[in-house]
């Protein structure tokens, strides 16, 4: 335990991973601590005193409740339980629902006991929890999720946070963590903000969605253009080929010509969508795919007739 | 930070990008897009056979004005696609200056070995040097307290206002460049050589100077150039058919078609695609060490999230005091205050 002097000569014990357990050593010689009950239960147990099981019974109720019991001892006895009360942020289950349909698990870490955990985890929606965690949970559960295949990602502060940090598939540090945890990450993010992972992975979402649907598009481009030239080439002569010409284009030249052109312009006018993104909605992975091959497939099928015709168009009065 | 760039093609940014796209002709650059590559050489060869019909009178190659027309329509397919990236890079490069103002030349005082105060320049500390801070200094780097414990206002790269306290011991205890003390005094141990630190590593990720392709962008390449050589088989093998038919075709059409069936429109956004989602990431205030950590953000299935701070508010409150079998619950409280906030 870490000790520090306070004003009126009493000490303070820090929280370290390792007790669980805080609290204060006043100059009287009372030493007072504050834990979650499986920490404080070492404390009475070892001296041989029993855990009193009517505190036994409130912290069980309390967490039962999704509050979080904090057992108070002095002198290695327990004197009762404080109730604490968590407050879930607003918006935060609709958010969760989204990541769901995103095909993404959510997972709770917490260091409150099991029943309190799965409490919070249920009134928040998330998918899954890790209750009394430890840097090693952690590391043994992004592990456990990587051997079937998935990429785990995390945000996290402290030293102990580095091994997950490094493990993970995206480790976001915070600005104000250590820098172990900063070396260890991939990602640092400047506003220490915990609900930035969630903002990240739709980042990395949307940019995936915006190149998938790009290529779409450009693929599907090819049949409107493969129309424009390849009667173009041979109308003359095979004159049978004409019944190709479907866009009915002036000329051989002015075919072809519409064609490049068409192909010069999409880039510039594709560009503020690659630079913004295609925009996110989260409907599920199979719902975006049906939405953005309907626009961008079906798209790129039909726009580039209408523009190479309209260029064909504005370019025949040259022929 | 906070800069978030409403418009989406400033006019000093076209201006940039505008002269990029000409810069990013060279052969050596386009080689990296192996799809904008084969239009360029579509490009050069259609400027010979332009420049053929120009002097000769052979007329089976059509008119000097269509030749000219297709190669002047090639070329400005190669400039699009270069201010594609080179906007996208301008962007970044925007956005790189303004944090490179917090890397402005502040001055450091070294501590050296006899505990006396030297100073000297940021940029001259190097890795494992200590420095010493006092209220109103401007950290000149990053690194970690090694004593003291001081208040710090980090405004200038979070844009979050109220002043953090960062103290040696525990795991607040680093120190970003740029920022300010605001009280009480410290010494910081620098954790990184000078051009290391995560602003620069940044700053050079946005910039494009160290951008590497992604593995995912490195196999939509190869994709994309297994579709520019089955077109150009394609093409090639038009010509004995065309033959066969009795058909004239000219170089003009040949390369027309070449480069409207290879995909130029991915192509040429390709790389423009990935810096914008860098660049959105660093809008958001989050600092990437590589493009790729972004795209693999997009295909994470599983997600660790703290309990306090990103589901629940911050601090739990305190609701209810039950005191075990025998304890007087008045004491109980007052013993309960002494350890509040530990």
């Amino acid at each position: 335990m870490t000790k520090g002097p306070s004003l009126d000569g009493a000490e303070l014990i820090k929280f370290t991973a390792e007790t669980r357990s805080s609290g204060v050593d006043l100059p009287n010689g009372h030493r007072i601590r504050k834990g979650a009950q499986d920490a404080m239960r070492k404390l009475p147990e070892r001296p041989g005193t029993p855990f009193p099981h009517e505190v036994d019974a409130e912290v069980k109720r309390i967490a039962a409740n999704g509050g979080t019991p904090l057992v108070v001892s002095e002198n290695d006895r327990v004197i009762g339980t404080i109730e604490l009360q968590d407050i879930i942020k607003p918006g935060i289950s609709e958010r969760f629902e989204r990541l769901r349909k995103m095909g993404v698990k959510t997972v709770m870490v917490t260091g409150d006991n099991p029943l309190t955990a799965k409490f919070i985890a249920e009134k928040a929606g998330v998918d899954d929890f890790i209750a009394e965690a430890t840097p090693e949970d952690k590391m043994a559960y992004i592990k456990k999720e990587q051997q079937t295949g998935r990429l785990v990602a995390m945000m996290g502060d402290g030293t102990n946070d580095a091994p997950a940090l490094a493990q993970a598939d995206v480790g976001v540090a915070m600005n104000s963590g250590t820098q172990a945890a900063k070396e260890a990450g991939n990602m640092v993010d400047l506003d220490n903000d915990p609900t930035k992972l969630i903002e990240i992975v739709e980042i990395g979402k949307q940019l995936l969605m915006t190149r998938g649907t790009l290529t779409t598009f450009s693929i599907a481009n090819d049949v409107a253009k493969y129309f424009a030239i390849v009667p173009a080439l041979f109308m003359v002569s095979i004159p049978a080929l004409g019944a190709l010409n479907i866009m009915n284009l002036y000329s051989a030249e002015s075919a072809i010509l519409s064609a490049v052109i068409f192909n010069a312009i999409i880039i510039p006018l594709l560009i503020p969508l690659a630079l913004r993104g295609v925009a996110y909605r989260p409907i599920g992975a199979s719902a975006i795919l049906r939405r953005n091959l309907l626009i961008y497939g079906l798209g790129g099928v039909i726009v580039p007739f209408i523009g190479i015709k309209l260029i064909d168009l504005a370019i025949a009065p040259f022929f | 930070m906070s800069t978030k760039t409403t418009s989406l093609f400033p006019r000093e940014l076209v201006r940039e990008a505008f002269t990029q796209s000409f810069v990013k002709l060279a052969p050596r650059t386009m080689l990296r897009n192996p799809v904008m590559f084969t239009v360029e050489i579509g490009t050069l060869i259609m400027l010979l056979v332009t420049l053929y019909t120009a002097f000769s009178s052979d007329g089976s190659q059509g008119s000097f004005g269509y030749n000219l027309t297709v190669f002047l329509v090639l070329f400005v397919t190669l400039l699009f696609a270069n201010f594609a990236e080179a906007i996208a890079e301008a962007r970044g490069k925007a956005q790189a200056a303004s944090l490179r103002k917090l890397r402005a030349d502040t001055p450091a005082r070294l501590k050296l070995a006899d505990g006396s105060l030297k100073t000297i320049r940021s940029s001259e500390l190097r890795k494992g040097d200590t420095f010493f801070c006092e209220a109103g200094d401007a950290i000149p780097t990053d690194g970690e307290i090694v004593q003291g414990l001081a208040s710090i206002d980090e405004s200038a790269i979070t844009g979050e206002s109220a002043p953090v306290i960062r103290e040696a011991g525990g795991d607040r205890s680093s120190v970003t460049g740029g920022t300010r003390v605001l009280s009480d005094r410290i010494t910081v141990k620098v954790t990184g050589e000078p051009g290391t630190s995560f602003l620069d590593r940044m700053i050079a990720l946005v910039e494009g100077a160290s951008r590497q392709k992604t593995p995912n962008e490195i196999a939509l390449t190869i994709l994309l150039a297994g579709f520019t050589l089955v077109f150009l088989i394609v093409c090639v093998t038009l010509k004995p058919f065309a033959d066969y038919a009795n058909t004239t075709i000219t170089i003009a059409s040949f390369i027309s078609l070449f480069v409207c069936l290879i995909p130029t429109t991915i192509g040429g956004l390709l790389s423009a695609i990935g810096i914008a989602g860098m660049d959105r990431a660093l809008q958001a205030n989050v600092i990437t060490k590589s493009g790729r950590a972004v795209e693999t953000a997009g295909d994470v299935d599983v997600l660790l999230l703290d309990k306090t701070g990103t589901i629940t508010i911050g601090n739990r409150k305190a609701t209810a005091f039950h005191p075990a079998p025998g304890i007087d619950k008045s004491a109980f409280i007052k013993t309960c205050a002494r350890v509040a906030g530990g």
